[in-house]
């Protein structure tokens, strides 16, 4: 058959399953739960790695130096994590406020 | 005057297309003379002594700039006030939201990136895009295609693969690339039409955390379909080519998409969505569908197992390969980057 053939061959094929699992979903709407979430940090240790050929000791040495920093890095984390959920939570006051400003005119 | 050009990229690694592309034009400039070096803001330590760091870049008046950009950098910007006529050449730069889910350094230098780019763009002597879909965006018309020197147009197409039905994809394991339709694509067409077929996904994770995501969403959805490979040097990713019956691409996002390009050069017929810069780079060579999963699976079914239709596109894409041919792209790279 001709491309525009199969083309046309193919629009309206339907197998009838419901797909699930990991799905990836574009972040257009960055709600305040959203903000909630990201708000306090938290860091994965598998991605402290190295890229190299022998990055094996490299990668061991950096997750050491993780663990042993982690008090510095720890209170680092809280208190930037502390302030951005001060300002989020200040942000949903703000919604709310302007919500409930344009709310429905009185009545007559 | 002996031209010298330099080369800026926001980041380079081993298996980045725009670094690929970036060497290729610095062997290419360097047999006509010119000299220069390469430089990079973020550079993988693979890279070895290749690419320079971008503070060892100093300019002089008379030299040319070639900026590739890609993301956003920090310091990118202060090559803007060195001396040197620049060129902006844009790969574009993936929309932020792709990214907010599964990494978020990633998705602030690509909503930084967009935003900085056409501040950028007005700051450049010339603007280019390595498709008229990102040309576009900065609203210019100049396009230089990505420079793919291995990208030749043999006169005999080669020979179809006699191995298990194989759909290939080439492209790094990231959201806007949609990997997991892939897989969901491979489970319905072994379920219903293919029971054989394979998918092999070629390409480096985002990171490890999602390359686990996609591997167990392919072991789920199509158990024993799916084969992920990573770090193939040039003569294993041929042999990938060779080995494929078709060429499947669910991207969302492209600026450009070689591996399209590569398809068509080892006569693997591309079925894939229109979507970016894929249109453009598929021409009427491969089959486009903007259509719902179960159709794109048929589009496959019908390209890995009609006759007539695998050489049309076959033939299709041979031809298609010419425009994206060294010989082509370099004249345009001369024109370019000449003041």
């Amino acid at each position: 058959m001709k491309p525009e053939e199969a083309l046309e061959r193919a629009k309206g094929a339907s197998f009838g399953e419901d797909l699930s699992g990991f799905t990836i979903e574009p972040t257009d709407e960055i709600t305040i739960e959203r903000l909630m979430e990201w708000a306090v940090i938290e860091t994965d240790p598998d991605l402290v790695r190295s890229t190299r050929w022998w990055g094996a000791p490299i990668t061991w040495l950096k997750r050491g130096l993780r663990h042993l920093m982690r008090q510095e890095l720890g209170q680092a984390y809280a208190q930037q994590s502390r302030f951005n959920l001060m300002v989020v939570t200040r942000l949903q006051e703000l919604e709310a406020f302007v919500r409930d400003a344009d709310g429905p005119p009185p009545g007559p | 005057m002996r031209m010298v050009l330099h080369q800026v990229l926001s980041g380079a690694g081993p298996y980045d297309a725009i670094t690929r592309e970036a060497l290729a034009i610095r062997e290419l400039v360097g047999s006509w003379g010119w000299d220069g070096a390469d430089h990079a803001v973020h550079i993988d330590p693979r890279m070895g002594r290749r690419i320079r760091a971008l503070d060892d870049l100093a300019p002089a008046e008379g030299d040319t700039l070639l900026i590739h950009y890609s993301a956003y950098a920090p310091r990118l910007a202060r090559v803007l006030d060195m001396p040197g006529r620049k060129v902006l050449l844009s790969h574009n730069v993936t929309p932020a939201r792709w990214f907010w889910e599964h990494d978020a350094q990633i998705g602030v230098q690509c909503a930084l990136g967009r935003r900085q780019l056409p501040a950028f763009a007005a700051r450049c002597d010339v603007v280019a895009g390595d498709s008229l879909f990102n040309a576009r965006e900065l609203g210019s018309e100049l396009v230089l295609p990505l420079v793919l020197p291995s990208i030749r147009a043999d006169p005999e197409l080669p020979e179809q693969p006699d191995g298990p039905l194989t759909v290939l994809f080439v492209g790094r394991l990231v959201p806007h690339k949609r990997q997991d339709e892939l897989i969901r694509a491979i489970g319905l067409l072994r379920r219903h039409r293919d029971p054989e077929a394979r998918l092999v996904l070629v390409g480096e994770p985002l990171h490890e955390r999602y390359a686990a995501a996609l591997a167990e969403l392919a072991d789920e959805a199509a158990p024993g379909g799916v084969l992920f490979e990573r770090s193939l040097d040039d003569a294993e990713l041929e042999a990938r080519y060779r080995a494929a019956h078709v060429f499947l691409c669910l991207s969302e996002h492209e600026g450009f998409c070689v591996p399209v390009v590569e398809a068509f050069a080892h006569g693997v017929p591309v079925v894939a969505r229109p979507r970016g810069a894929v249109t453009e780079t598929v021409g009427g060579a491969g089959l486009l569908l903007d259509g719902t999963l179960d159709e794109m699976v048929e589009l496959t079914h019908l390209a890995l197992t009609d006759a007539q239709l695998r050489a049309e596109l076959r033939a299709r894409g041979r031809e298609r390969v010419a425009d994206y041919g060294i010989e082509r792209t370099s004249q345009l790279l001369r024109e370019l980057l000449s003041p």
